[in-house]
């Protein structure tokens, strides 16, 4: 069965600005997060996905079919665009209502869907509240709303964390962690790294419009094999540990970092992760504490947006 | 073969979306302050001519066929598409599977809608002030007035970059000076088949001896003509072009 979504070989141009270059970009079942820095192509690839753009070269297929040119594909897509723009003077409820409409229900199956829509995004009491009297993190939930009250099988959601407090939060990122569970294809674009981080380990990176890379943040990272791993030890004595840890192959350096802390550059994560701890057992000292600051999101974004 | 993936739609889904829109864009247009404002005028113009003792059923009938739904029409026809994406509203609609050119076309009626709603009643009861037939036939002429108006200019905001410019020149030239011109010219303005329907006076001025009215039923397929051509146009036009809202 074809991935639900596909880019091959996609370029799109605003006027002399290639905003999207050559992108061949497959998408499954589960969460996937994109990313890359403003301007680098996100949203672009998201509006091509939604059939709000064509591509200039290229094509883009939504469950095998054009979205720009064949609108009832448009059925299995729920969209949470980037912009925080309403029918203000509708309330929350009659804004979900009317677009859930548009996609085949009747007017009691929509009524009912768009309160369970609501519900789920944490809206279900300020459903008949106004757009315009809403605050940020309501109109965010509630444009989320209106993206999955029609059930659909692909959610693109452009910055769907924007504006909402800590605790909506954290609500909206089990609420994206439960839709790609369900089986849904989910492309979530954000530039809280932590937060997509938080909802998944699928990632695509884009800068200047290319496809910088895509797959499991710890795949890629591993694949970096010409940038070591830092690793922190939080052990007793962390310069006994220093010279033995700096004997092995792969470990490049070591440094303490303060009396209980040892840091060591590796080119190999893996090794240096199932040795350590008899090194330290062979020093009689218990590894207390062991982290990578290389291994997480943040430090694979910053590493490849640094990659001209 | 579509993926089976991909839910169903109901049978007549576009038409039925379509219908759905036009109410629900309806619903928006009467809550406008600017409709209340054409309202206020619409109504204001007719209480005052009535209680000024000075309401001449033709004039009346002229005012509610030739000169208002043509203004409102601009007013509210050549802003269609173009007001969604100033507000960025139009990526709503869009993302929906629903052919573009039925969501515009529900647009246009429901922004034609009020235009007729504010200027048919008025013409029937100045027709009214001369006999029956000749209120059915001002009540008819609103009718396609404007809708045909409304979507004439609809199409102008597709095709140029100024079309409250183009309308109003278009209306002051065209319809103002061309629709005076008795003979081919003169049928090509709307204005000169909107007389033919509702059987107005002919235009004053020293051309209006030779001005003879096309039979209503020429009048008539032109001016139905000139709203599904226009409606088809622009449908095309919105169908095919791809809309940046933001980059």
């Amino acid at each position: 069965m074809e991935p639900m979504l596909v880019a091959r070989g996609v370029s799109k141009l605003f006027g002399q600005v290639r905003a999207l270059n050559d992108v061949d970009l497959t998408v499954g079942p589960g969460v996937t997060g994109l990313l890359g820095p403003n301007g680098s192509g996100k949203s672009t690839l998201m509006k091509l996905f939604a059939g709000q753009l064509l591509p200039d070269e290229g094509e883009v297929r939504l469950l095998g079919g054009d979205p720009f040119r064949e609108p009832r594909y448009l059925r299995a897509l729920g969209l949470c665009p980037e912009q925080d723009k309403f029918y203000e003077e509708l309330t929350g409820h009659a804004f979900v209502f009317a677009l859930t409409r548009l996609h085949g229900f009747g007017a009691a199956d929509a009524r009912k869907r768009t309160t369970s829509a609501l519900d789920r995004v944490g809206m279900g009491e300020y459903g008949h509240k106004r757009i315009g009297e809403m605050s940020r993190g309501m109109r965010q939930r509630t444009k989320i709303a209106q993206a999955i009250a029609h059930d659909p099988p692909v959610v693109l959601l452009d910055e769907p964390l924007t504006g909402a407090d800590p605790v909506a939060r954290a609500d909206l990122i089990d609420l994206v962690r439960g839709l790609g569970a369900e089986g849904r294809c989910v492309l979530v674009s954000s530039h809280v790294l932590h937060e997509v981080e938080a909802m998944t380990h699928q990632v695509v990176f884009i800068r200047f419009g290319r496809l910088r890379a895509h797959g499991d943040i710890l795949r890629l990272r591993a694949l970096l094999t010409d940038r070591p791993y830092r690793i922190h030890v939080e052990v007793d004595d962390p310069r006994a540990l220093a010279a033995r840890m700096i004997a092995l192959p792969h470990v490049q350096a070591t440094s303490v970092v303060d009396a209980g802390t040892l840091e060591v550059t590796t080119t190999d994560l893996d090794a240096a992760a199932r040795e350590l701890p008899d090194h330290a057992a062979a020093l009689g000292q218990v590894v207390r504490r062991f982290t990578s600051p290389d291994a997480d999101l943040e430090s694979l974004y910053r590493y490849l947006i640094s990659r001209v | 073969m579509s993926d089976p993936r991909l839910p169903p739609l109901p049978a007549g889904h576009d038409l039925s979306a379509a219908a759905f829109w036009w109410s629900f864009n309806l619903r928006r247009n009467l809550r406008k302050r600017s409709l209340k404002l054409w309202a206020l005028g619409a109504i204001g113009i007719y209480v005052l001519q009535v209680v000024a003792g000075r309401a001449r059923p033709a004039e009346l009938g002229s005012f509610y066929v030739l000169i208002l739904p043509p203004l409102m029409g601009l007013f509210f026809g050549s802003g269609v598409v173009r007001e969604e994406i100033e507000d960025q509203t139009l990526t709503y609609p869009f993302a929906r599977p629903v052919g573009r050119h039925w969501l515009y076309g529900a647009r246009v009626l429901a922004s034609a809608a009020p235009v007729v709603a504010l200027t048919l009643p008025f013409a029937c009861l100045a027709g009214l002030g001369i006999g029956p037939q000749t209120a059915t036939g001002y009540t008819l002429a609103a009718l396609l007035s404007g809708t045909a108006y409304t979507c004439l200019f609809a199409l102008s905001g597709q095709l140029i970059k100024w079309p409250a410019w183009f309308g109003l020149a278009y209306l002051l030239f065209w319809e103002g000076v061309v629709g005076r011109v008795p003979g081919f010219l003169g049928r090509l303005t709307l204005s000169t088949h909107l007389r033919g329907i509702s059987g107005l006076p002919p235009p004053e001025g020293d051309l209006s001896v030779a001005w003879v009215a096309p039979a209503w039923p020429t009048s008539l397929a032109v001016l139905l003509g000139v709203t599904l051509v226009t409606l088809w146009l622009a449908g095309l036009r919105v169908q095919r072009k791809e809309f940046v809202l933001t980059r």
